[in-house]
């Protein structure tokens, strides 16, 4: 008799156990977010091409000389940037000339980067591996690497039930572990799902943020994912136009990505060279110091005006977009358990 | 009720039998580009003659050839799935096309692109030779390299690089390419890339590797270079 109520109760413990499994979506849209971007029947997502999207995330195997990993410049507790770094730091101490922008969200970007040079997320890991000032490498020689593996041969068997590492595949699991970073669970996010509340502060910094910032920054991704010149004063060392170098149009000259604002808190410095290390740098840039530039946004034609309790309320609201589940999710983080040695 | 089944079965029968009578019925087509210059054979890094002055060395020649398809009268009869080669001058065999076409298909033109167009070029990472390894994708700037030219110059010893791509208006460096020949004899394609060198000052425009006006103009160029053989 104790033996069947065990046994029962043991099989009501695995049923409840496999629907949990089955209930942990790999890759779910927040509620009320629009449809992503990425095109998922493409790459249908699985447990071991993220993980092993994961391992290569973290390993420096994809640079040059093994210094030098993705998590580098895009470090999980800061949002996936480099934090207090201005300029993203390459193979043998090499200097870049932008700011490593945060990773998430990406499955509903289009392009990536400041400049909007990579058209598909797949792609975008193309770019750093092969930046003599970042891991000076190329996928040709990344993917031999690979395949010299015993690890990444048991690794790719598991995802792709084929040991033989492609461009092709390790591309696309890279694209799976970035598919998976998303952060919409910050205060702000609870207050729209109705299970916590603003404060007053926070409350009157949302109506400023919606009158002033969210024709860019526009919510859910607190991006509008477009080009846009704010003003900035061209650095005369970088001399970096933007969007210009890449469509060749004047039009788009000193014209950067609208980055989000999600998790700002961690993701300093700011702008697309990081001249900006604290937030009042930033809201002092977008009130008193826009340049008048043929192609200036339209949006910020007529100056912000925000009197110092306006910039602390503004202020309060911009940080409920930290996502602390986000930052310090575990299935985001350096993978111990397989590179141990490195 | 047994009759039902009996007529599905029979319809699944002919069906089968319908389908694999069409698959049975492809032949495998050989279709076949020849590099030249002028009237030889193209050999890779030997010196050849360039305009009246000087010499050249083809150190590399790779391009895409994609969308194949074949016509019969001004009506496409024909296109090939998952239509994408990579040709190199250095792998002479990649430049041996076999395609699986219906038996008794008739056709006299042949049409395909040099490159690789806008919507597979948005599409994501690829196998094949489409993967990024085949050093065809540019990796600053997302976008396949169409048709990848290098060489060098004896008297003025300079070192030519053309990697032509660019996939957006207005620098679509696609192009497509058609060419006629009699009925169902085998296509024999030539590709004359000395023509490449005659409208061109190549003195002047030695390095093109970005989507830019220059990568436009000798993308202009390369519909010139292919050619029915004799």
């Amino acid at each position: 008799m104790r033996k069947s109520k065990l046994l029962i109760l043991f099989l009501l413990g695995m049923f409840f156990l496999a629907f949990q499994v089955v209930e942990r979506a790999l890759f779910s849209v927040p509620k009320n977010w629009p449809k992503p971007a990425y095109d998922f029947k493409k790459n249908p997502l699985s447990k071991e091409k993220i993980l092993l999207g994961r391992v290569l995330f973290y390993d420096p195997i994809l640079s040059q000389d093994n210094s030098i990993s993705c998590a580098s410049c895009h470090s999980v507790y800061t949002a996936f940037t480099h934090v207090d770094h201005n300029l993203s730091h390459g193979i043998n101490d090499r200097i870049g000339t932008r700011n490593s922008p945060a990773l998430m969200n990406l499955a509903w970007h289009k392009n990536f980067m400041w400049d909007g040079a990579i058209n598909h997320l797949d792609m975008q890991a193309l770019a750093p591996i092969s930046h003599p000032d970042e891991m000076g490498e190329n996928i040709q020689q990344v993917v031999e690497k690979l395949n010299a593996s015993t690890l990444y041969k048991q690794l790719f068997f598991a995802a792709y039930q084929d040991s033989l590492a492609t461009g092709e595949n390790t591309l696309k699991a890279i694209s799976q572990f970035m598919l998976t970073l998303v952060s919409s669970n910050s205060k702000y996010d609870s207050v729209m799902r109705g299970t916590s509340k603003f404060t007053e502060q926070e409350k009157s910094g949302y109506v400023l943020f919606k009158k002033n910032c969210s024709a860019c920054h526009a919510e859910p991704l607190f991006t509008n994912l477009e080009f846009r010149n704010n003003g900035l004063p061209i650095d005369t060392n970088l001399k970096d136009f933007g969007r210009m170098r890449i469509t060749q149009n004047a039009s788009d000259s000193l014209k950067f990505k609208v980055p989000t604002l999600r998790n700002l808190e961690f993701s300093y410095p700011y702008m697309h060279d990081g001249r900006f290390k604290k937030l009042k740098d930033v809201l002092y840039h977008y009130t008193h110091l826009v340049q008048t530039e043929p192609n200036l946004d339209k949006e910020l034609k007529t100056p912000i005006q925000l009197d110092s309790k306006q910039q602390t309320d503004l202020t309060a609201f911009l940080l409920t977009l930290t996502d602390k589940s986000f930052l310090f999710n575990k299935d985001f983080a350096y993978p111990r358990e397989i590179l141990k040695s490195n | 009720m047994y009759w039902v089944q009996t007529k599905f079965r029979v319809v699944m029968l002919l069906f089968f039998a319908l389908t694999s009578s069409v698959s049975i019925a492809q032949v495998t087509t050989q279709i076949s580009i020849f590099p030249r210059w002028h009237d030889q054979s193209l050999q890779a890094n030997t010196w050849l003659p360039l305009v009246q002055t000087d010499s050249i060395q083809i150190t590399q020649l790779r391009f895409y050839v994609s969308n194949l398809s074949l016509f019969y009268k001004g009506r496409k009869v024909w296109s090939e799935p998952n239509s994408f080669h990579l040709l190199d001058l250095l792998e002479p065999s990649s430049f041996n096309l076999s395609l699986q076409l219906p038996q008794n298909i008739e056709y006299d033109a042949l049409q395909f692109n040099v490159g690789i167009d806008s919507a597979t070029s948005v599409s994501g990472a690829m196998g094949g030779d489409l993967d990024p390894t085949k050093g065809m994708y540019w990796t600053w700037q997302s976008g396949y390299i169409n048709f990848k030219l290098e060489a060098l110059t004896a008297r003025q010893n300079q070192e030519l690089v053309y990697h032509i791509g660019g996939y957006q208006a207005p620098y679509n460096t696609l192009q497509e390419i058609q060419v006629r020949f009699e009925p169902n004899s085998d296509a024999k394609i030539y590709l004359q890339l000395d023509k490449f060198f005659e409208d061109m000052d190549c003195s002047k425009i030695n390095h093109v590797m970005s989507p830019n006006a220059s990568a436009m103009q000798l993308a202009r160029l390369l519909p010139n270079l292919f050619l029915i053989g004799k």
